[in-house]
């Protein structure tokens, strides 16, 4: 199997970071958007929508669009993380949960930063127990790594002895029916601030149809 | 990383005749003062206990022990815990269980939106103080788990602590995303005598 180093240069890592971190608070300061007062980070208007080419856990190639017509929340992660992921995931099952009467479709994207170890198999029992909903995404490291650059994430692998761990960004993105970037969450938002926004793109839609 | 850290503490392991002198750091007067206060509150208190060949005078607990279901196709858990020492400093130097492998001991820090985890040998408890294993902090990490951790399922957890010696607590599984300790788990647990 193709090992590569994945360490982006540190200086390029910061950029992207820092980038984010700008982006998002000239996002709070400026937002133009809404009346529909959202919790989360709002993500500036005038910036392009990360996409993807990935694979599904049935081998399906998927790209962003084929998500078109339900809200997105695209998580990365990895597996074997013992902290973050799983309470991250059980988070957005909690929200899933708190939004089905109110009929939002919404779709939870796992994208994995440990595609070596996070098989297709894998993937697919692991997202079930928390949402039989949640769709896992995998590629090749190359479209990972492209992945995660496009929407800022920045991910090393970090050796333990014989084992590895990944640090990663740890954001939640959300993405509108029309597929287009419109809010940023972290692990420190909680179920009620998520299912509010996305309850309130939906009806957002729902008011302004036109695509 | 933690050099720095645990040569403070080192400061505070000076006699108490020592620490009072105008040269001792203010943390280790805090220390001087409340450590016995919190050691006299140790008699009376229920929930600290003397651990097994403990030497005299260290007085660690273990509390609020408790850990997370497992998804299948993972083979790593994670478990939760608050160590209060009532004695002099000591350092939790190794974690066993056997459901797993092994047990590490790992720090996680979030900066500008990216969680580092690292691994730590040791972790120091200072003298009369209080540490917090939790989440997105420090957390003992199970790798190689023999089965898949349910909800409710209990396991019991060695703690190493240099002086304080080995330690035995029943650790209680919450659910897939609990970030706090169950409701099962109440404020003791008490080394096995």
């Amino acid at each position: 199997m193709r090992r590569r180093g994945r360490q982006l240069p540190a200086s390029g890592r910061l950029a992207a970071v820092a980038a984010v971190a700008a982006l998002a608070v000239f996002a709070g300061a400026t937002s133009a958007a809404p009346q529909d007062d959202y919790r989360l980070a709002v993500w500036p208007s005038a910036e392009r929508t990360p996409g993807f080419q990935l694979e599904d856990v049935d081998g399906k190639h998927r790209t962003l669009s084929d998500y078109r017509g339900r809200l997105v929340v695209v998580y990365f992660g990895y597996v074997h993380c013992p902290d973050a992921c799983p309470a991250e995931l059980f988070k957005l099952s909690l929200v899933m949960k708190k939004l089905a009467p109110q009929h939002v479709a919404a779709q939870v994207l796992f994208i994995t930063l440990d595609p070596e170890r996070d098989t297709p198999a894998v993937l697919k029992t692991y997202l079930a127990a928390f949402d039989p909903s949640f769709v896992g995404l995998t590629g090749t490291i190359a479209q990972i790594d492209a992945t995660a650059s496009g929407f800022f994430v920045q991910y090393a692998r970090v050796a333990h002895g014989t084992d590895y761990s990944i640090d990663h960004s740890t954001g939640l993105f959300v993405l509108d029916a029309r597929g287009k970037l419109r809010l940023l969450g972290t692990l420190d938002t909680s179920v009620e601030d998520l299912a509010h926004d996305l309850a309130a793109l939906s009806s957002e839609r729902a008011r302004a149809p036109r695509g | 990383m933690n050099d720095s850290h645990r040569s403070s503490l080192r400061a505070c392991t000076a006699p108490a005749t020592v620490s009072r002198q105008s040269t001792a750091p203010s943390g280790c007067r805090a220390a001087w003062i409340f450590g016995p206060l919190l050691l006299a509150l140790s008699l009376i208190a229920p929930t600290v206990a003397l651990a097994d060949g403990a030497a005299p005078g260290v007085a660690v607990a273990v509390t609020k022990v408790w850990s997370r279901a497992t998804p299948p196709g993972t083979t790593v858990g994670v478990v939760y815990f608050e160590i209060t020492n009532a004695g002099g400093e000591d350092e939790l130097v190794g974690m066993e269980t056997p459901l797993a492998r092994t047990v590490e001991m790992h720090s996680t820090q979030t900066v500008a939106g990216v969680m580092r985890m690292r691994r730590v040998d040791s972790v120091p408890v200072p003298a009369g103080g209080r540490v917090t294993f939790g989440p997105g902090g420090l957390h003992a990490m199970l790798l190689d788990l023999t089965g898949p951790l349910r909800e409710r399922d209990q396991f019991p957890l060695t703690l190493v602590f240099r002086n304080a010696g080995r330690m035995q607590v029943q650790v209680i599984v919450g659910n897939l995303g609990a970030l706090v300790a169950p409701e099962a788990v109440g404020n003791s647990h008490a080394p096995p005598r």
